[in-house]
């Protein structure tokens, strides 16, 4: 076994909500070439047939407002132009068009071709380009939130394309976890913004969840568990401690607040120098939130279900024989070399996360879906023969 | 072992803070809280009994800071031990 991979003890996930990989990491191309991200080339058209290209004029707040629509018929059109014809070709032609929808401003619906330049992202570009950034890491589903977080939490979204409640038909990782021994835990950041994962595993398995503050601590007294998945602030509100700001980077939120929260997960690890060195950090994006990247999301192996017209809101059945738009996913370990670009060959998903943590943990596990047992996984990536001692550390 | 001690190079970043203008409790709630505070409103009806539930009803909730305000509720009876601990106070 690796010698990085003998010294992982916990893996960590932290899922952030709703950007689009080149939207966040595309400026990285001119770093690194092998970052597939963009060089300004990339186009949509607009409603009027003109050429609307990538620019890097993504601001903090203010300028995707209203929230992009990411629900499945307008991820169907951005991906595919509107083209609902039997084949069709993926051509990441129909954004524009898509957020045109909402307001009919063609003005402001070229704004979802927007980009961050690398500096406005000082904490998300750093991590990318000093340990391993995925050139193909999609959401699991052409579609929102809800669905595409059931992946991580249980290899599949038992047929959901939504945001209705459902009730799984199979065990969340945390559960295997527990079966198997080990220990697991999902952090939220406050009760008032609690989780997303409300129905299925907070009401029947509370002892599972934590709070943010928990997650400090824990790291600060070497108490982690196996298996952490963190949430962020879904909201601006109050809590005891005062205004707290929304730091899942959702449309219209503050995208420097979600920067402060992704370097405080990584300070709270690399600053115990024994979890540092025994842990793998993932950071990753739920769904793309119906802004633009270039890269079409390709086929995958079906999980067994099929949701039909009337939750598809289109006229076909989708079968999950597809995935979702890509996310920036960065994994983060001393065992990892740094600049690490994880090349277009191997294609990550959402449920890479369960299949990978029952993979380091569990061991052979039969009882997943065809889809979490084809999922690529990722701690080969801990490669290093010896720990880094190059660090970040981020001044919050 | 403190920061300082560890061999190997250190590269300092300076993270920027947004604005106090970030803040905006007043937002109207997108399809994401509007969905999760289905979801509460579902194990409150699942799981709280009736004289213990809120009254709010998703529908009736069109802030953040309405919003934040029904889940903290709901989500103190599903899981107390989420409760922020208080800070002591120093003795003098």
């Amino acid at each position: 076994m690796p010698p990085g991979l003998d010294a992982l003890k916990h893996i960590v996930v932290l899922m952030m909500e709703n950007r689009s990989f080149d939207h966040m990491l595309g400026s990285l191309k001119a770093v690194n070439p092998q970052i597939d991200g963009v060089d300004g080339t990339q186009s949509n058209p607009d409603t009027q047939g003109n050429k609307v290209f990538v620019q890097p004029l993504a601001e903090f707040q203010s300028q995707l407002d209203p929230d992009p629509d990411h629900h499945f018929p307008a991820v169907d059109q951005q991906i595919f132009n509107g083209d609902q014809s039997n084949p069709r070709v993926a051509n990441m032609q129909g954004f524009v068009k898509s957020y045109y929808q909402q307001q009919q401003d063609l003005a402001h619906s070229q704004k979802i071709m927007y980009y961050f330049p690398q500096d406005k992202l000082p904490v998300l570009t750093s991590l990318a380009t000093n340990f391993a950034v995925f050139n193909r890491w999609f959401a699991s589903i052409p579609g929102p939130t809800i669905c595409n977080r059931a992946f991580a939490h249980y290899g599949t979204s038992f047929g959901q394309v939504g945001m209705n409640v459902f009730y799984p038909q199979g065990k969340s990782i945390y559960e295997r976890l527990e079966d198997a021994g080990h220990t697991a835990k999902l952090y939220y950041f406050d009760q008032a913004s609690s989780t997303m994962e409300v129905v299925n595993l907070l009401q029947h398995q509370p002892q599972l969840f934590g709070t943010y503050d928990q997650f400090l601590a824990d790291c600060k007294s070497g108490k982690l568990s196996d298996y952490s998945f963190i949430e962020p602030n879904y909201t601006d509100h109050d809590n005891e401690d005062g205004a707290q700001l929304a730091c899942d980077q959702h449309p219209d939120h503050n995208i420097q607040a979600g920067e402060i929260y992704i370097a405080s997960v990584y300070n709270a690890i690399r600053s115990n120098p024994v979890l540092w060195a025994s842990t793998a950090l993932l950071v990753v994006y739920d769904e793309h939130g119906g802004i633009f990247d270039h890269v079409p999301p390709p086929a995958c192996t079906p999980d067994g279900h099929s949701a039909g017209p009337a939750d598809t809101g289109l006229n076909f059945t989708f079968n999950f024989d597809r995935l979702g738009v890509r996310v920036p996913a960065i994994l983060i370990s001393p065992w990892v070399p740094k600049g690490t670009v994880v090349g277009s060959d191997r294609v990550f998903e959402h449920a890479s996360i369960p299949a990978t943590v029952t993979k380091k943990f569990i061991g052979n596990y039969t009882a997943s879906t065809a889809r979490e047992q084809n999922a690529q996984t990722f701690l080969d990536l801990l490669s290093l023969d010896a720990p880094r001692t190059d660090y970040l550390s981020f001044n919050l | 072992m403190s920061d300082d001690s560890r061999a190997g190079e250190k590269t300092i970043i300076n993270v920027p803070r947004p604005p106090a203008s970030a803040m905006n409790r007043d937002r109207p709630i997108s399809s994401l809280i509007h969905a999760q505070l289905q979801h509460i409103h579902h194990a409150e009806s699942a799981r709280v009994p009736k004289h213990k539930r809120d009254g709010r009803l998703p529908d009736d909730i069109h802030t953040e800071a309405e919003a934040a305000s029904y889940i903290a509720a709901i989500t103190k009876l599903l899981h107390p031990q989420g409760r922020k601990k208080s800070k002591r106070r120093r003795s003098s």
